[in-house]
């Protein structure tokens, strides 16, 4: 049984055709490419699995479960993970805060206990601390524990995305252009730490990413968009030969003359 | 540090009634006790969710009239009209709330102006329940009774003092407690950014209520408070203006710190007190308060001596 499926997925802004007819299978511990060209609908796409946006036409299941009328904090508790191509985080809590809280609604104790100073919920959150501060360890965050998000640079506000998304231990992790904006050593980390992510915890993940590079060495299958639509679902290899992909990025071998007329 | 403070502030506020020969500074530290309720109560919705509301003093006054409506015609005491009071304005709190989970900045800011708008003409044209301009007479706090031996019992100013000083200790108890519990770090998070707090799986939606619900309950214990403290209630001192200096009181003072509204409740019940000479220039000294602190001290006062400790430092 495919881990998400999407079955004939339509999204509508208005007159514009966002997503259209698209059909998506990604299997338990798969490694899947998003590409495309700009407004492709890849990030949409990526706000409609994870309830951001609902969906106008189709059907989305996660786990067997039909997850499309699910708003976002719904399917986050199924164990759906995200990070965002424009980064976003929560400016006025600590870095240590930002990757922890993820986990509180996930606590047994829940808010009473928490609100009533229950030991039990104390002990809770000093393990959520523990687990936090494990992967800012492993993100390389460590110093910064305490200290607001927002002095973060980039690449370091990149890799505390992916801390917040990993401390849940999610089943399908969607990383929207995890390498954007970051200097090419930076790049080979990001490609290292999701591999990471795969094999040794078992996540699934559906990456969307501009930098080729990261596509060719992660992807076990690639899924190209265009105008909202799906042109292509192949290895890395096939889909960079693929025609049609390539008449998407770069355009039509030949020369129009409608404008001349 | 923050323990030494608070205990100095605690042993400060008991001995106040006995070393003060004047009862006139007693009874405007009632007034500052009851706002300290009104004015934590706002930071959870202003301060930590940041979903402004100027219905504060709409809380205030259903508070207030339910234990007024109570008595008069059900000759009901204090001790039923309190959590009478609490409740109802918590279940107003709730039907605010339900605008705020589709609204948000300023749209959320004028639903609440309606809806304060909306009870203060209720309280004024509903004569046959609120008798109008004319208000409805209170009693003096009854004796508590238990088991048939008197319990507690409040009377004069000092008494009544203490009664409010426990009410605004309990009050800044929970908001305490609310704020650093889990759900005071989500408010935080909601505030900073909703979209991902929900993709990061907080119910938003529900912590919104509650902060709305817990809000307007504290408003409404305020207002029972006050109702007994002025023996009577009137339409006036539950209109937008109240709402506006609460709204003033956290802002001034510092949002989502806790301390910062209590610090603005002292700041806007005792400046009037103080520039009663300057009667014809108190609201612009007032203006200008408001727009020098939204300028230079975006974070309050506690913001702005906690920048001051950090350059330090």
């Amino acid at each position: 049984m495919p881990l998400l499926e999407c079955a004939s997925v339509r999204k509508q802004f208005g007159g514009l055709v966002a997503i259209d007819k698209l059909d998506l299978k990604i299997e338990p511990g798969e490694i899947v490419g998003l590409i495309g060209p700009n407004g492709s609908g890849k990030s949409t796409l990526a706000n409609l699995i994870t309830g951001i946006l609902p969906l106008s036409a189709g059907r989305i299941t996660f786990d067997g479960q039909d997850i499309s009328p699910l708003e976002s904090w719904k399917i986050s508790r199924l164990g759906v993970a995200r990070t965002f191509q424009l980064l976003r985080m929560f400016k006025s809590l600590t870095v240590l805060e930002n990757v922890a809280l993820p986990l509180n609604p996930r606590l047994g104790s829940g808010q009473i206990g928490s609100i009533l100073g229950w030991r039990r919920a104390r002990e809770e959150d000093r393990q959520a601390a523990e687990r936090a501060e494990e992967l800012l360890a492993f993100f390389g965050l460590a110093e910064f524990r305490d200290r607001p998000a927002m002095e973060l640079s980039i690449g370091q506000q990149r890799m505390m995305e992916l801390a917040r998304g990993m401390i849940v231990d999610p089943k399908l992790f969607v990383l929207d252009e995890p390498a954007a904006g970051l200097a090419p050593p930076n790049v080979d980390k990001v490609i290292g730490l999701v591999r990471r992510m795969r094999d040794d915890h078992g996540i699934t993940i559906l990456l969307i990413e501009h930098v080729m590079r990261v596509v060719q060495e992660l992807c076990d299958r690639v899924v190209v968009l265009d105008c909202g639509m799906k042109i292509a679902d192949d290895k890395p290899a096939s889909v960079a030969e693929d025609p049609k992909v390539i008449e998407a990025y770069i355009g039509g071998g030949r020369i129009r003359t409608r404008a001349r007329a | 540090m923050g323990r030494l403070a608070t205990l100095v502030a605690v042993l400060g506020s008991v001995a106040i009634p006995f070393v003060v020969e004047n009862s006139y500074i007693v009874n405007v530290c009632i007034v500052i006790f009851i706002f300290v309720i009104l004015s934590v109560g706002l930071d959870l919705v202003l301060g930590y969710c940041g979903q402004y509301s100027f219905a504060q003093g709409a809380f205030y006054g259903i508070g207030a009239y339910t234990a007024a409506i109570l008595y008069n015609n059900f000759d009901l005491s204090f001790w039923v009209t309190m959590p009478a009071g609490i409740l109802s304005a918590g279940l107003f709190g709730l039907l605010l709330a339900i605008p705020s989970l589709r609204l948000a900045g300023h749209f959320l800011a004028i639903t609440t102006i309606a809806f304060q708008t909306i009870v203060y003409l209720l309280l004024t044209q509903w004569t046959e329940l609120t008798g109008g301009q004319y208000g409805l007479p209170m009693r003096p706090i009854e004796p508590l009774s238990l088991f048939g031996f008197e319990v507690l019992r409040v009377e004069g100013t000092t008494s009544f003092y203490f009664l409010a000083f426990a009410a605004m200790a309990v009050a800044v108890l929970i908001a305490q407690r609310l704020a650093g519990s889990r759900l005071g770090a989500e408010w935080k998070a909601i505030h900073d950014d909703e979209l991902l707090a929900r993709a990061i799986g907080l119910n938003a939606t529900r912590n919104k209520i509650v902060a709305f619900v817990a809000s307007a309950a504290l408003a409404g214990a305020g207002g029972v408070l006050i109702a007994y403290y002025l023996g009577s209630v009137y339409p006036t001192d539950f209109s937008i203006w109240t709402s506006a200096t609460v709204v003033a009181m956290v802002v001034v003072g510092g949002r989502a710190t806790i301390i910062g509204p209590i610090i603005g409740a002292v700041i806007f019940t005792a400046m009037p007190e103080v520039l009663r000479a300057t009667q014809d220039y108190k609201l612009i000294i007032y203006g200008l308060l408001m727009i020098l602190a939204i300028t230079f001290l975006p974070d309050g006062a506690v913001g702005g001596v906690r920048r001051l400790i950090r350059a330090r430092s």
